[in-house]
């Protein structure tokens, strides 16, 4: 099982040190659960506001005395080497450090490009969070990964990747896929939302949306980010091969 | 992708060659599968009754000219080669020709034994349907396995393989597993059910019930099936039994998380790390909303309140607490998706779900009716006893008969209805393979006292 595999990781203090490059919401998901897990540990967390990637490793239960802010690569190995976390605000610097997997959560296409070329430039697999760069450049980055042999992924949990596996899981058994999606709160007036009131739209009251971006959760009603997820799962079934298995392949 | 790889097999002319024993309702299903698979074949099919193999054969669209009839090996591996289809009685036949991959899907445990014994000695993968057997002596043959540097792996698509599939996304990611399980239509009024008004008590109609096996279906609802798939999950994860015989509550998956959580929380379990199954109608037989009657789950938690905020941010159904989500899979394919079992054995090397080398839970017998001296036992599913899950450890510790060993042992010393069924109770056939093998797997508990 693969928890069996992470586990012997953990016992064999070889844990998959991972770097996340973005602290927002979805960030802060993956470092909450990266500390809960044995076998990876979150090595480094890239975010222009430092004090937000402190946050993230605080809602993930690790002590803000032990993060330790480096602005070069060789100050944050040797706290990546004891298992510790460093936070920085600068994206290259975790792309150089000591980092098996780079996962960009900018949800800014342009960074996310630069970041993951960089990071497949020094061997590091890449998780791709952002979905938007994906769909504009995923081939190519792909073809990137391919070239450095490493693996160049979509992220498990959301829901492109999720459809990926259903769709995996039909085609296998000799199913025929006739449509294969997600769902959402769409009404075509939606279209022309903009951000200002897009809190009512999208159903959260005030006290809950703060710190999210008011115009990411507008592309979730608008539609333009569930076509771009579906555009991406095309994109992936076209494009990602053999090496595509979610978690497995990374470790 | 998994499907990429399989049609690359299938480009490259080397397609994985299964054998499958066992052509009945669960055996047809994959049979029919296999046939639509690119990257697979149903290369041979073993079945006492060839004509039935025939049969599943033709549900999967092959051809009846194209299905070759052999009782030697090598008159099989000819038609293997090219890709076609061998029927054949023999399921040493079967095993000693050119398969990659073995599946027993004969629902008999004396005969999946042998099946998977010879199969491991033959190097070739094992995927064991018989769920019964691989509770009795799973650890066994998987340690067999190990030595022959070869899979041993539970059925993707029965509930067990996708139970320990949750568990396993769960642990991963570092969530605490309260309780696994899957859903059934459970009152406790079906433990004494017979086979003889089965198809009223499982809802199928007379002639839907055509070649299927009454006894069978009758152990889907008096619990003993539930608790061997639950023993199974135990052995393969380690999670245990919360009681024995488990608690059975009627949950739809909205009220998951709700009941199967800690008694001091307000749930049922008085331990976490449970396996446990959901009875898809309530106590006066009404049906509960949302029922998983088909489905799988695992209640899971966290330590983080952030990850716990989450769940609910995200739509997961969670308990009053807020500590507690259910996460689910609402349908199994049962042997439509046990390809996918032998595609992780001979592309990766993986199982989907193997017994842990220690075993946690066992099912044992009690009576249906008073059992008197001269009885004899009908095993699972039959009209003398009913299974109940309990901790190997307890089980040895009081001598309880497993109901994989039940089928005609006869009793010597009365049980009352009810009563569990000891060893010392019965007389039993103790030369066959099986009961060895048994004996070898109880060798792998903890002595007593430690």
């Amino acid at each position: 099982m693969l928890s069996e595999r992470l586990a012997a990781r953990e016992r064999e203090g070889r844990p998959i040190r991972v770097g996340v490059i973005g602290a927002g919401r979805f960030g802060t998901m993956i470092i909450c659960q990266l500390a809960a897990m044995r076998g990876m540990r979150p090595s480094i967390v890239a975010d222009l506001d430092v004090p937000r990637a402190r946050a993230a490793l605080a809602h993930a239960g690790v002590a803000d005395d032990v993060i330790v802010e480096a602005s070069r690569s060789d100050r944050a190995n040797p706290v990546i080497a004891r298992g510790g976390s460093a936070v920085t605000a600068d994206a290259s610097v975790l792309v150089d450090s000591d980092v098996d997997v780079v996962v960009d959560a900018t949800g800014s296409p342009d960074a996310a490009a630069a970041n993951a070329l960089a990071a497949i430039q020094r061997g590091r697999h890449v998780v791709m969070v952002t979905v938007e760069a994906d769909v504009l450049v995923g081939a190519v980055l792909r073809r990137a990964a391919d070239e450095a042999g490493v693996v160049y992924s979509a992220a498990y949990g959301d829901q492109p990747a999720l459809i990926v596996e259903l769709y995996d899981w039909a085609t296998a058994l000799g199913l025929r896929v006739v449509a294969a999606g997600k769902g959402t709160k769409y009404l075509p007036a939606y279209r022309k939302g903009v951000p200002d009131d897009i809190w009512e739209r999208y159903g959260m009251p005030g006290h809950e949306h703060a710190g999210l971006n008011p115009k990411m959760y507008n592309s979730f009603t608008d539609g333009t980010k569930s076509v771009t997820q579906r555009v991406f799962a095309q994109a992936v079934r076209d494009a990602i091969g053999p090496e595509f298995e979610g978690g497995r392949s990374l470790c | 992708m998994l499907s990429e790889r399989l049609a690359a097999r299938e480009r490259e002319g080397r397609p994985i060659r299964v054998g499958v024993v066992g052509a009945g309702r669960f055996g047809t299903m994959i049979v029919s599968q296999l046939a639509a698979i690119k990257g697979m074949r149903p290369s041979v099919v073993a079945d006492l009754e060839t004509p039935r193999a025939r049969r599943a054969l033709h549900h999967g669209g092959v051809a009846d000219v194209d299905i070759i009839e052999a009782d030697r090996v090598d008159r099989a591996n000819p038609v293997i080669a090219r890709g076609g289809s061998v029927v054949t009685s023999d399921a040493g036949v079967l095993i000693a020709s050119d398969v990659d991959v073995v599946v027993d899907a004969t629902g008999n445990p004396e005969v999946a034994c042998g099946t998977a014994l010879a199969a491991i000695g033959h190097g070739r993968h094992v995927v064991m349907v018989t769920v019964e057997l691989d509770v009795l002596v799973g650890a066994v043959l998987r340690r067999a396995a190990d030595e022959a540097g070869v899979v041993y792996s539970a059925a993707y698509g029965d509930q067990p393989a996708l139970i320990v599939e949750l568990y396993d996304w769960a642990r991963s990611l570092g969530f605490e597993v309260v309780a696994a399980g899957k859903g059934t239509k459970y009152l406790p009024a079906y433990r004494k059910g017979l086979p003889d008004d089965i198809w009223e008590r499982y809802g199928m109609p007379e002639d839907a019930s055509a070649g299927l096996n009454p006894k069978m279906y009758n152990s889907f609802t008096d619990g003993t099936k539930s608790a061997i798939e639950m023993a199974a999950v135990a052995n393969m994860t380690g999670l245990r039994p919360d009681v024995r015989g488990m608690h059975f509550p009627p949950a739809g998956v909205e009220t998951l998380s709700e009941i199967l959580k800690p008694v001091e929380d307000g749930g049922i379990l008085h331990h976490t790390g449970v396996v446990e199954v959901v009875s898809s109608i309530d106590r006066e037989g009404r049906p509960v909303p949302h029922d998983l009657r088909w489905g799988v789950y695992v209640v899971l938690t966290s330590s983080s309140a952030y990850t716990r905020q989450c769940f609910a941010d995200y739509g997961m159904p969670v308990d009053r607490t807020g500590k507690y989500a259910a996460f689910y899979r609402p349908y199994h394919l049962v042997g439509m998706e046990l390809p996918l079992s032998i595609a992780r054995a001979a592309l990766d090397h993986e199982a989907t779900g193997t017994p842990l080398s220690m075993p946690q839970a066992a099912v044992v017998c009690a009576a249906k009716r008073d059992l008197r001296t001269g009885d004899v036992l009908d095993g699972e599913g039959g009209a003398t006893v009913y299974g109940l899950i309990e901790d190997t450890r307890a089980a040895a510790q009081q001598q309880l008969l497993p109901i994989g060993l039940s089928h005609g042992a006869r009793i010597v010393r009365p049980v009352p209805e009810d009563g569990l069924v000891q060893i010392e109770d019965v007389s039993l056939e103790t030369s066959g393979q099986l009961y060895q093998l048994w004996k070898e797997q109880q060798g792998l508990l903890p002595s007593r006292g430690r």
